[in-house]
């Protein structure tokens, strides 16, 4: 997947998995591996920058012997995705729009395929 | 590299205890959940995860500095705001100063030139006509040119201090605009 649609689609995603219940790290990373690919150090400054911009908050479990840190999704986090719900429209408008351009360049091309092999059987 | 080891190298290096308590968890997380030990350690390259991170961090410090520049512009707003009693009648004032050079500049220079020619005129005629106060015109017109060279001078030097104000205007715009361009470059890295 392109880079900078990612990045767009990241923090959503995050905030998307945090709607189902508290998580952590590794967990997020593990939810999210069947519908984008994130590295842990994609994932650090996207956490960061969600806790910062007040749309998540952090708080640690003891687990193990050691302390868990867990992500919950405030108020402001589940604004944005009821924001996302609109941008969706959107961007299914510019997904069929690009869909048709492609299908119509494939169907050219196709066109031009035939018309070649034709005029090599007639010769 | 066992964990420990990745760990005190990673806080050597960034001197980040919330990046070393994340990659902390992550690694322990991913042992417990059953992978080798040996392997979960092998995917992690020290310089590769400092490449990425110190990376973020100058993001995080664009970030920071177009955050600062946000500040900086509501404190120029609000002081501009607090000085407006001082600043407008200043304004008004220098404007006045302006507006009056470049009046006296055109008075004198019309009175200057204009006057003077027809006085040089006047004073050859009178010295054809022979009186004797021809030679007072004539000194009293080229009195009046020299004031319309001054007047020239006198525009020239408007021009100047007009060219000065267009001058501040547009490194105080162009600094806002470079700041603006700054912080449409750090949104666009996120």
């Amino acid at each position: 997947m392109d880079s900078q649609i990612k990045k767009g689609l990241i923090d959503i995603c995050v905030l998307a998995v945090l709607t189902k219940g508290d998580s952590y790290g590794w967990q997020i990373i593990k939810d999210l591996e069947n519908i984008i690919t994130i590295s842990e150090s994609t994932l650090y400054p996207v956490l960061k920058r969600l806790e910062t911009g007040g749309q998540i908050k952090s708080y640690e479990v003891p687990h193990n012997g050691r302390l868990r840190k867990y992500f919950k999704i405030l108020g402001s986090g589940l604004d944005k995705l009821q924001g996302f719900e609109q941008d969706q429209k959107t961007l299914m408008r510019i997904y069929s729009f690009v869909q048709s351009a492609t299908q119509k360049k494939e169907e050219n091309n196709d066109k031009a395929e035939i018309s070649g092999q034709s005029e090599e059987t007639d010769e | 590299m066992t964990k420990q080891k990745f760990l005190d190298n990673l806080k050597k290096q960034t001197n980040d205890d919330q990046l070393v308590a994340y990659y902390d968890e992550l690694i322990s997380d991913r042992i417990e959940s059953g992978e080798d030990e040996k392997t979960v350690m092998a995917s992690y390259d020290l310089n590769r995860v400092l490449r990425e991170h110190e990376y973020k961090a100058m993001e995080t410090k664009l970030v920071e500095v177009s955050k600062s520049n946000k500040r900086w512009k509501i404190w120029v707003v609000i002081l501009a705001l607090f000085s407006t009693p001082v600043t407008i009648p200043l304004g008004i004032a220098f404007l006045a100063v302006v507006f009056s050079l470049a009046i006296t500049a055109l008075s004198l220079f019309a009175a200057g030139v204009l006057g003077g020619i027809a006085l040089i005129g006047g004073g050859i005629q009178m010295i054809i006509n022979g009186d004797s106060a021809a030679f007072v015109v004539l000194n009293m017109s080229a009195g009046l040119v020299v004031l319309g060279i001054m007047g020239i001078i006198g525009a020239i030097f408007t021009r100047l201090i007009i060219r000065f104000i267009r001058w501040m205007c547009v490194k105080l715009f162009g600094r806002t605009q470079k700041r603006q361009i700054q912080e449409v470059r750090v949104n666009e890295s996120i």
